[in-house]
């Protein structure tokens, strides 16, 4: 009978595979937490604007806000009139409905007489509200779904404005639209 | 060919009844804000059952949600909301009620031009997210909640519209009364204060600015320092009128009357009292007496 010898090496537990498993566990989550507080921090912020294009929020008078607002909320009811009477009506139509900004009260004097008109009579999916004093145009063109709001300053040999978007940059006309900071 | 027929007229009848079901199946609506309540009451009518988020008797503003709003909203189809800012809440109870995504959220803001918080000190523009006080943003968000429900509900898209519409020509002809009161000044001049950064949307509609905001921050009351700055740049601004807040605190108020001689209105936030379909008008007509009021005080009649 032939005694073999054996050798075998015992590592101590010295605990380093643990060790290394609970710090990529640690890592993991730190990383996870970072990402998370760091992608909370991102606010989404809105695309950026065209070269014709600012923003009533952060450039327009209070007073301009007012009527910005108004044109915005005119052109809901515009949209319900029309679906609801197959045209689209006429300013003293909106004004007889004390719709602002095209009814003629304190507020509308207050804000320069702008005198309206629709343009486009003929046009069944879009219309242009046009309202102008000595000093200022606004234009309301609601097409299909969109509705823009565009101003520019008094121009005695202006073209009437069209529904077309580059046709009114061409003729100085800016368009505003209601972006916001974003919420605290 | 006797069961093809018999098969036939059994699922002919069970299709109908299913749609019967659907057809007589009204959709549950929540809303956040006593003002989303009553506009959507109005909208919906007798089409779909609206019921509010939140009870009664909290204050929107610093709200914690409840065990009872998260059992609420997993019953609700829809849900209305000022989205924001007013109503943070409320995507809190939709997310811890697990019904996020199965709910129809319908943000009554989405298209309304947001105005910044007048008569607050430094530069920064803040959004102001009161859009429900103030006749001409709330007509808009109508519009936008009908056509929302009419998205979940095509059935009764018109009928929401023409709702819309009439509750609309209401408000708008409560806003032309004010008006009419205030026709013969020969100017709309008001140099204005208020212990609450919440009326820049109804004091646009007459052409007003709030000039300065008395409370530091919406609920919070002001440090005696706070209150004496206010005092003192009310003086140097010489405000005429003060509009205040049932809510606030009285001592506050008289104080500021007493050290400024200015005179005080009182507007309604509309976020209190009971959820009912006529509480916007009621609130946004008192609203709309105490402002007509001060400005005839101040320019004469």
């Amino acid at each position: 009978m032939t005694a073999h010898a054996h050798s075998q090496e015992i590592v101590p537990a010295t605990g380093r595979a643990e060790v290394r498993g609970v710090t990529c566990v640690a890592v993991a989550i730190l990383l996870a937490w970072g990402g998370g507080i760091a992608l909370r921090r991102i606010k989404p912020s809105p695309p950026p604007l065209a070269s014709y294009q600012q923003s009533a929020f952060a450039t327009l008078s209070a007073q301009d806000q007012g009527l910005f607002g108004d044109l915005r909320a005119a052109a809901e009811e515009i949209r319900a009139l029309q679906m609801q009477n197959k045209s689209w009506p006429e300013p003293a139509a909106l004004a007889a409905e004390s719709m602002p900004p095209f009814v003629e009260d304190v507020v509308w004097i207050q804000r320069g007489r702008l005198a309206w008109q629709r343009l486009d009579a003929h046009a069944p999916t879009h219309a242009v509200y046009w309202g102008r004093n000595a000093v200022i145009e606004w234009a309301l063109v609601i097409s299909g779904d969109s509705v823009a709001v565009w101003r520019r300053p008094y121009k005695p040999d202006g073209a009437i404005p069209q529904a077309i978007p580059e046709m009114l940059v061409l003729d100085d006309w800016t368009e505003f639209v209601p972006r916001h900071a974003p919420s605290p | 060919m006797k069961r093809f027929i018999l098969f036939l007229a059994v699922a002919l009848s069970a299709a109908g009844v299913a749609r019967a079901e659907n057809a007589a199946r009204k959709l549950t609506i929540g809303t956040t804000l006593h003002p989303y309540y009553s506009f959507t009451v109005n909208i919906a009518g007798d089409l779909a059952t609206v019921v509010p988020l939140i009870e009664t008797g909290f204050n929107p503003h610093n709200y914690q949600p409840q065990p009872a709003d998260l059992k609420r909203a997993t019953t609700l189809d829809v849900l209305v909301l000022n989205g924001v800012g007013h109503d943070p809440f409320a995507l809190e109870i939709v997310r811890a009620a697990g019904v996020a995504g199965k709910v129809k959220l319908i943000s009554a803001n989405e298209r309304v031009a947001l105005l910044p918080i007048s008569g607050l000190d430094g530069g920064e523009k803040v959004p102001n997210p009161h859009t429900f006080i103030g006749i001409t943003a709330a007509v808009q968000q109508i519009y936008t909640i009908a056509e929302g429900l009419g998205a979940v509900d095509p059935q009764n898209a018109n009928a929401y519209r023409a709702n819309a519409r009439a509750y609309a020509g209401k408000l708008r002809r409560m806003k032309a009364d004010a008006m009419g009161k205030i026709a013969a000044l020969a100017r709309l001049d008001l140099r204005c204060a208020s212990v609450h950064g919440s009326y820049d949307y109804l004091l646009q509609e007459f052409g007003l600015q709030i000039a300065l905001v008395i409370e530091p921050a919406a609920g919070l009351q002001p440090s005696a320092t706070g209150l004496k700055r206010s005092i003192d740049a009310m003086k140097a601004r010489q405000i005429q009128v003060l509009f205040a807040e049932e809510e606030f605190p009285a001592a506050y108020v008289e104080t500021i009357r007493h050290e400024t001689g200015v005179r005080t209105r009182f507007l309604k936030h509309l976020t209190n009292g009971s959820f009912t379909s006529d509480n916007f008008e009621k609130g946004m007509r008192h609203n709309l007496e105490q402002l007509t009021s001060a400005l005839v005080d101040a320019n004469g009649s």
